[in-house]
């Protein structure tokens, strides 16, 4: 329970693996089906309305399939911070901002990132291991401050 | 194409809209006009349908507004908002394309991104078409989502486009540039434009039909170079007659 708080993939094993994927795979297909009307979305409520985007229809069905996607993930890993928050961000400033790259991309970087942090969370002080949720947390609380003042800065 | 009787909007008890009734032809420019808060967008709004009147009836092409989905609407009306603001990382050209929303669902195909190129020609904005648009200048993004609300309709005849101040940013040239494109599709393409502007001279000039609001009242509708004159131009802007430029 304590590792489950602050997050960590030490209990990992193939069955909660499956699970998770089953439930996982098949949102993040639709989501990136979604891609285009997410982009319209952001032109703002009003103008994606006359281009013919149901706004309300979507943020329902966004807000459902991705509550889907997280809630499968925090149940096996824990509460593992900071990789969601920061790896989208990331990804905008590298790519753009489209959604049809910017949902997988996210999905691959997260776990890339996920992975990287995991191995240093287990060999860091070996041969105990550091929960990967507190490393995480640790680089990626003033990672994402950075990211929020360079925003700010070159946004106005 | 059309037509609205006796529209009211308010919200609690204060009336934006008094008894508005209007008719608006195919092929013709028309106007909207006067001072701040008299409820030039909001009439706007009701007649795009974003906005549901309180009360009073709307058709267009002679069908009840509530029979169009936002999808049948998509692919006959088009509306430039006063101010757009995206705050994230898109090219110009990205912008202009996502006007191409309701025809091919998922997939953009080459042909939105085409469609997309041919209507930042128009609005003289082609060489920008890779720049981030939150680096653009404001007369630029405004060219930029015009060419957007053209790509939505375009190949399409008989449609309706609302443009609420779409001058506001423009440099002169531009300004003609912009009423040229409205004059071509109101008569080659049978299109009907309405027109939120502030500048009279230009809506003297530019525009067939004028309606001047007041307090969400109806103060004067007619032929444009008939009903902007000094004395409905003073009275309703609340100016000396000597101050009046047309």
């Amino acid at each position: 329970m304590t590792f489950w708080t602050m997050g960590s993939l030490g209990g990992a094993m193939w069955e909660p693996v499956l699970v998770c994927l089953s439930i996982i795979l098949p949102s993040m297909w639709f989501l990136t089906k979604k891609a285009r009307e997410l982009n319209i979305l952001l032109l703002g409520e009003e103008n994606a309305a006359y281009i013919g985007v149901d706004t309300h229809k979507l943020k329902r069905t966004i807000i459902l399939t991705s509550a889907l996607c997280v809630g499968a993930a925090v149940a096996v890993s824990g509460i593992i911070g900071f990789i969601g928050l920061v790896v989208p961000h990331l990804i905008r400033l590298l790519f753009g901002a489209d959604h049809k790259l910017l949902i997988p991309a996210s999905a691959l970087l997260g776990a890339a990132l996920l992975l990287l942090a995991d191995t240093i969370a287990r060999t860091l002080v070996a041969p105990s291991e550091l929960p990967v949720g507190v490393l995480t947390s640790l680089v990626g609380g003033p990672f994402f401050l950075w990211l929020l003042i360079k925003q700010n800065s070159s946004g106005n | 194409m059309l037509k609205a009787e006796n529209l009211n909007f308010s919200i609690g008890e204060k009336t934006i809209l008094d008894r508005v009734s209007l008719e608006i032809k195919q092929g013709e420019i028309f106007a909207i006009l006067g001072p701040n808060g008299a409820g030039k967008s909001t009439l706007m709004k009701c007649l795009s349908g974003y906005e549901k009147p309180t009360r009073g009836n709307i058709t267009l092409m002679g069908q009840a507004f509530a029979s169009f989905s936002l999808t049948d609407l998509a692919a006959i009306r088009a509306v430039l908002t006063q101010s757009v603001s995206i705050n994230f990382p898109f090219t110009a050209l990205e912008v202009a394309a996502m006007g191409r929303g309701q025809f091919s669902g998922v997939g953009q195909d080459m042909r939105d991104y085409d469609i997309a190129r041919e209507a930042m020609q128009l609005t003289e904005v082609s060489h920008l078409e890779e720049r981030l648009i939150s680096t653009l200048s404001g007369g630029e993004q405004q060219r930029v989502h015009m060419a957007r609300i053209l790509a939505q309709l375009w190949d399409q005849t008989d449609c309706i486009l609302f443009l609420d101040e779409p001058t506001s940013a423009l440099d002169l040239k531009h300004q003609f540039m912009l009423f040229d494109i409205c004059r071509t599709l109101a008569s080659q393409k049978n299109f009907a434009v309405v027109v939120i502007l502030h500048d009279l001279q230009l809506a003297k000039r530019m525009t067939d039909q004028a309606l001047l609001l007041d307090a969400g009242k109806i103060f004067a509708v007619g032929a444009s170079a008939d009903v902007i004159n000094i004395d409905t131009v003073s009275t309703l802007y609340d100016i000396n007659r000597s101050q009046v430029m047309l």
